[in-house]
């Protein structure tokens, strides 16, 4: 499993006066069992870029190989990618409509075509795994808070056995406390499934301790595309185009100018106090 | 997907036509409509496609773009056509198949009738594509507004119809991304019969109409926390005003009522014919 995007171009409205470029000439390679995370401001194209990895939109040049398979190759089946590379869209709203919520994470295995027996299963299991609790199973998924529609959503991904996961900005519009939730729920289903992860934010100090690769867009076109430390080393040019570095970094960088011996590539808080501590001699 | 349909949209641009008040063109459009109705001849149709294509000229909307939005309407056109050809009796038969006959005054009749729809919904289409719904609306509340004295709630009509224009474009967009995540988990709008394909909707209307009473109560909330409470006593913030492009459009458009209606009576010899032949037609029968 291996997702090549190879000069990548989506424009909207093409042919008419109000055409926009959403993209350019986008390369990226996502090896499997990584975490990638996509960051950008909104409208950059990052919401555009991922739904071409699942064929839902065609490009209008470049192609996509999964497997070293073209995607957009006539004949590819597209259903049976969608299966494989699960992409749980930005608000929960949009996908629920199951009269409980046990039913609408059947939904997706159940087009999949698997028996009811067999999806009902690994609803269950899935449900388990992203802490949906017993009660809320048979609860119309309209009255859920909004952390909780989230990881229903996630759980009627999830219960197609993906081997990809995308998440587009699946903490938009969630407490500090949901927030974390969900990425904690992240990390967790990472640890215990092995899935390959993308992860579309528009925010550092979350993706920071997570990821494995960062791209950065902007405008259109990929910026960076680096491990985390060494994208967030250009804090200077984030800043310009409105991102901003975790606070670590900032931390660490005025603690460098300041006199202090700290390494300036920390990214998150944990390496930052045993590296604050260390400079301090204790 | 949906979003390729044009017809009824708004087209931006500034042209001498988007900036009319919109009831000159409400009226307009009418006046075209009851013309396209008087209309019976070759002669008088030419007048009225030059009417037309003056207009399609002065709106700078590309014909390209007119063009894009008829293909809403082909079906409706090619039965229309199809009925025409076969059940219209005429003497000059052309061709004939069992109890199927095709006529001259068939293929006359179906010309007619689809160039006739062909001039109407374009003509209705610069009307929406050069004006606002907002200024629509306005314009609607404004020309019906005699109606008031016959107790017709022309405001709340207006206000109704201003809030259903203004959400369609929400709901497109939003029964997009519906059908976008439902695809992601495997939906399949496009296969099997048609039953199936019915219920596989299911899962697209459930949330959109989530979202549609969501949003209508939002409303409401917003316009009560505004203390609206109906068009009695309310001001405009801009109200409608007459220019001289207006009185312009106005002489032109009775001249060219007067020209149709002129004709309509000069060449009506070549109708009564018709009705002739039309009535010898109900005799066959």
């Amino acid at each position: 499993m291996k997702i090549i995007i190879d000069h990548l171009t989506h424009k909207y409205e093409k042919g008419t006066s109000h055409e926009v470029v959403a993209f350019e000439d986008v390369n990226i390679v996502i090896e499997e069992g990584q975490f990638v995370c996509l960051i950008g401001h909104t409208g950059c194209g990052k919401s555009t870029l991922i739904q071409h990895l699942n064929g839902i939109l065609k490009p209008d040049s470049g192609t996509i190989y999964y497997n070293g398979e073209d995607i957009f190759e006539k004949g590819y089946d597209l259903r049976s990618l969608r299966q494989k590379v699960g992409l749980v869209f930005q608000y929960p709203e949009h996908q629920l409509f199951g009269e409980t919520c046990f039913s609408d994470v059947c939904y997706g295995p159940l087009n999949m075509g698997l028996s009811k027996k067999e999806a009902e299963l690994r609803s269950y299991e899935v449900m388990k795994l992203v802490g949906i609790d017993d009660e809320i199973f048979y609860q119309s998924p309209f009255n859920l808070s909004g952390g909780q529609k989230r990881k229903v959503a996630i759980a009627g991904i999830l219960a197609m056995r993906p081997e990809v996961l995308i998440l587009d900005e699946p903490t938009a519009g969630l407490d500090p406390l949901g927030q974390k939730e969900i990425f904690n729920l992240i990390k967790k289903i990472q640890k215990e499934t092995n899935l390959t992860i993308i992860l579309v934010s528009h925010s550092m100090e979350d993706v920071a301790n997570y990821a494995d690769k960062i791209v950065v867009m902007n405008h259109g076109h990929v910026l960076y595309n680096d491990e985390p430390k060494k994208v967030f080393a250009h804090y200077d040019e984030l800043e310009k185009i409105g991102l901003k570095a975790p606070f670590a970094s900032y931390l660490m960088a005025d603690l460098s100018k300041k006199g202090f011996d700290v390494d300036t590539n920390i990214t998150t808080n944990e390496e930052a106090v045993s590296e604050i501590l260390h400079a301090l001699g204790r | 997907m949906i979003r390729d349909i044009t017809l009824g949209q708004y087209y931006f641009a500034d042209s001498t036509i988007h900036r009319m008040d919109p009831r000159t063109k409400i009226i307009g459009t009418f006046v075209y409509i009851a013309s396209l109705f008087i209309c019976k001849n070759i002669y008088v149709y030419a007048i009225a496609f030059a009417f037309l294509m003056l207009c399609i000229f002065l709106c700078k909307v590309p014909i390209k773009y007119i063009c894009r939005g008829m293909k809403a309407i082909t079906y409706i056109l090619i039965i229309t056509m199809i009925f025409n050809m076969f059940f219209t009796r005429g003497e000059t038969v052309l061709w004939r198949w069992k109890a199927l006959v095709i006529t001259l005054e068939g293929i006359r009749n179906a010309a007619f009738m689809a160039s006739r729809l062909i001039m109407l919904v374009v003509g209705c289409s610069i009307m929406t594509f050069t004006t606002m719904p907002s200024n629509l609306t306005d314009g609607l509340e404004s020309v019906m507004h005699p109606l008031k004295y016959i107790k017709v709630p022309v405001h709340e009509i207006a206000m109704m119809m201003s809030i259903a224009l203004r959400f369609i474009p929400i709901l497109m967009e939003e029964t997009d991304k519906i059908m976008k995540a439902q695809l992601a988990r495997g939906a399949d709008f496009e296969n099997g019969s048609i039953v199936k394909r019915v219920k596989n909707y299911i899962p697209v209307l459930v949330p959109l109409f989530v979202a549609s009473f969501r949003r209508a109560n939002e409303l409401t909330l917003a316009m009560e926390s505004r203390c609206y409470r109906g068009g009695e006593n309310r001001t405009r913030m801009k109200p409608l005003k007459y220019h001289k492009r207006d009185a312009a459009a106005y002489i032109t458009m009775f001249a060219y009522l007067g020209i149709i209606i002129f004709l309509a009576i000069y060449l009506s010899p070549k109708d009564s014919t018709d009705a002739a032949a039309l009535a010898g037609s109900i005799n066959m029968q």
